[in-house]
């Protein structure tokens, strides 16, 4: 509980004045983020992105898509100090999880191996619903966890392979019908 | 400044007279310039950004998400450079938004000044959204005694809507409702389930209220070699099949085929020349963008369509010893009565059920509810004068607006790749009123890259939009409740002025010349040659989308100045 007790904290700051512990931590997330860790760690991204949208029989997965490619560049160009730094402190945790639990990287992780780490961080990574999650988005940004389902999902289905083999896409569709009957199997309009 | 001659003597002079300047090359700009092509005028229209060729220039209309750097998203340095303008655009549009660093002004409260400096202005990027005013609004300042009355009603303008409809091309469904007037219209988009279904719900459950299908200016069918729209809905891109009306599509080619138009881009106009003897304008000082060299241009008329506060910025600029406070201002009224409309208010709700209906195609608009508060005595309310209109959409959750979707793996991805529940978001478009504190003033000491005065922008939302953005909020509410949707959150994104970009009111119109700056047929009352029909000549701002009422009263406007230049009167 220590994330509510840190937000708690917050709540109680009044007038921009923050110290100790609080001031403590917001060094540590408004630090220059390491690049340096994100660039050397591609495989482990893609990996990641694999696991939250992985290849199927039907349609292509995020490794397919390049998403970990697009991670990356989004982290590093798109992505607020707070949201940088959580993200890339998350990967490095994950790494230490995954090596401390089964002695190796998450790459080499079995399935189940892999399933257990991201159900851990998943579990981790949940933000508190109502007023408790808005601040803890504001002042901490997105967890690690929100993130990288946020990009492997926005990274997929912007993608080429994601866009036209995953879902749905027209370039010119010609016409517009308001209303007509969900085909079988029918996938969502990529753009709209 | 008395002095008309000077800077003029490297060229000769008839290549800098003209019958006719139009500064600026947006929606208005364009339809002065056809106007008053198409009447004989030889016409100089200046436009200070780059030019934008029809279809040649819309360089990203093609290209899908992942083509670009950051599949569409703005970077966050590009955020920093641009706080203002990258709200609005994305990676596919950003050239057709003006660099905020290269262009800066000053906000003494948080106003966003969308612009779009080139050829077709922002008529590349509107909403295309094109609704009449009606009596209700002409009338509305006289009977709540506020400002000043238009000089105007429906009945002197309605034809000049039939008019500029007929060109542009506008479709819709005719609903027969008073104070939104039926236009000329081509076929209407097609609604989806959820808005058919809610669109009959209100019907039964509101008397007062429709939802009907959004007005718009893409095209249906062809239209005068234009179009038809392909149902892409990346407009902003500028449109290579010309499915809807911009200037570069539709009106500037049509000024161009008479032979009558020199269309100038790069070329920013400091100020209006004013020629003290004969007590008009005689032309306009111009700096070239680029080269920054300096020259004049005449002319018998002038229409002046910058936009609301670049107009006034030109005005206030133009100084001499009969206007020291600038061009036409007399009335001491240039500048202020700054007007947006509010929008990021309403509500969204989800709707269980039509689980096996969906759509095709990305329709370029949404629904649109009338607005229904304050039209007559049962409707008057208490807490807020004037009123707003509602537009909306009701289509299914996409990946985009699935990120909640629980897990991860092979079902996460199954999930995220169907089309989620229903959902529909109602947001108002706001009345807001004229307050004269509400205004635009230049700053002496502080200069841009060309030497002219920035640009202070002072406005704020008062009790009256206040009160209307409660009832906004629970109307909507009501609504998606009354039709049994789910989920239902009220929001009030809480955007600054300048966002719904509908700025309107810094020369207004009037019938007296002490309290406001043009007359009936957008003339200034100080000034007789100089036009104004950009946004800066409304009296009130009513609810509808200004864009379509700027057209016909430039149209107007163009046939009464064309006249009155041949009974010899200007």
């Amino acid at each position: 509980m220590k994330r509510r007790k840190a937000i708690g904290r917050i709540l109680m700051i009044t007038g921009g004045a923050i110290t100790g512990y609080s001031g403590y931590k917001w060094w540590d997330w408004t630090k220059g983020p390491d690049f340096d860790y994100l660039e050397k760690h591609k495989v482990l991204v893609a990996a990641l992105a694999e696991a939250i949208i992985p290849g199927t029989a039907d349609a292509p997965g995020a490794k397919d898509a390049d998403a970990g490619s697009f991670i990356i560049v989004m982290i590093k160009d798109c992505t607020e100090r707070k949201a940088q730094n959580k993200f890339i402190d998350g990967l490095k945790e994950l790494e230490r999880y995954c090596h401390s639990s089964f002695g190796k990287s998450f790459e080499k992780c079995e399935p189940g191996q892999k399933h257990q780490t991201m159900v851990h961080f998943e579990e981790r990574g949940k933000s508190y619903g109502g007023i408790m999650g808005k601040i803890e988005n504001n002042f901490f940004g997105k967890s690690f966890f929100e993130t990288l389902k946020n990009l492997t999902v926005l990274g997929y289905c912007t993608s080429e392979a994601g866009a036209t083999k995953g879902l749905n896409y027209s370039l010119i569709p010609g016409k517009f019908i308001g209303c007509m009957p969900l085909q079988p199997g029918q996938k969502s309009w990529a753009t709209r | 400044m008395g002095d008309p001659k000077q800077g003029n003597q490297n060229t000769p002079a008839q290549q800098h007279n003209f019958d006719a300047i139009v500064v600026g090359s947006g929606i208005s700009g364009g339809w002065a310039a056809k106007e008053l092509c198409q009447k004989g005028l030889k016409t100089l229209v200046l436009e200070r950004g780059r030019n934008v060729e029809h279809i040649k220039d819309y360089t990203t209309a093609f290209m899908p998400a992942w083509q670009f750097p950051h599949h569409l998203h703005n970077s966050i340095k590009d955020q920093e450079e641009n706080p203002v303008q990258s709200k609005v655009y994305n990676e596919a549009s950003k050239h057709f938004f003006v660099s905020d660093k290269e262009h800066p002004y000053i906000q003494e409260n948080p106003f966003a000044w969308i612009r779009g400096y080139q050829v077709g202005g922002r008529s590349l990027t509107w909403g295309r959204q094109c609704y009449r005013l009606s009596d209700l609004d002409f009338e509305a300042n006289a009977k709540d005694g506020i400002a000043v009355d238009w000089p105007i009603r429906y009945r002197d303008i309605a034809t000049w809507y039939d008019y500029v409809e007929n060109f542009a091309g506008i479709s819709g469904r005719a609903e027969g409702l008073p104070h939104l007037p039926d236009g000329q219209f081509l076929p209407p988009m097609e609604m989806t389930c959820i808005e058919d279904y809610f669109s009959a719900q209100v019907k039964s459950h509101f008397d007062d209220r429709i939802v009907t299908i959004g007005r718009v200016a893409n095209l249906t069918k062809g239209w005068n070699g234009r179009g038809p729209c392909q149902l892409r809905n990346l407009c902003d891109r500028g449109c290579p099949f010309g499915g809807y009306f911009c200037s570069n599509a539709a009106t500037l080619p049509a000024a161009a085929a008479t032979g009558n138009m020199t269309l100038l881009p790069d070329s920013i106009v400091m100020e209006v020349i004013f020629d003290e003897q004969k007590n008009r304008a005689a032309g306009v000082r111009v700096m070239d963008a680029h080269t920054k060299k300096i020259t004049e241009y005449f002319s018998r008329i002038i229409f002046l369509n910058a936009s609301t506060i670049a107009t006034a910025a030109i005005l206030l600029n133009s100084v001499s010893p009969v206007f020291p406070q600038g061009l036409g201002n007399s009335s001491g009224q240039i500048g202020h009565n700054l007007m947006d409309h509010f929008i990021g208010v309403g509500a969204t709700g989800d709707y269980p059920g039509f689980e096996d209906e969906y759509y095709f195609g990305r329709r370029p608009t949404g629904i649109y509810i009338p607005r229904f508060r304050n039209i007559d005595e049962k409707t008057k309310r208490k807490d807020y004068i004037r009123g707003f209109g509602y537009q909306g959409i009701g289509n299914r959750m996409e990946w985009a607006q699935q990120s909640q979707v629980e897990g991860f793996g092979v079902d996460f991805k199954s999930k995220i790749l169907r089309p989620g529940p229903w959902t529909m978001w109602l947001g108002a478009w706001g009345e807001t009123l004229p307050y004269f504190e509400n205004k635009v003033t230049l700053d002496q000491n502080r200069k841009d890259n060309w030497g002219l005065p920035l640009v202070r922008i002072d406005f704020q939302y008062h009790e009256n939009e206040k009160a209307m953005k409660k009832d906004v909020q629970e109307s909507a509410a009501e609504m998606l409740h009354a039709s049994g949707f789910k989920n239902i959150h009220p929001f009030d994104y809480n955007q600054p002025g300048g966002t719904a970009v509908h700025e309107m009111g810094t020369a207004r119109m009037g019938k007296d010349a002490k309290t406001s700056v043009l007359n009936a047929y957008n003339q200034m009352h100080d000034v007789k040659n100089i036009f104004i029909t950009d946004g800066s000549c409304m009296t009130s701002a009513a609810c509808q989308n200004p864009s379509l009422t700027y057209m016909a009263l430039t149209a107007r406007a163009c046939d009464y100045a064309v006249s009155e230049l041949k009974k010899g009167n200007l």
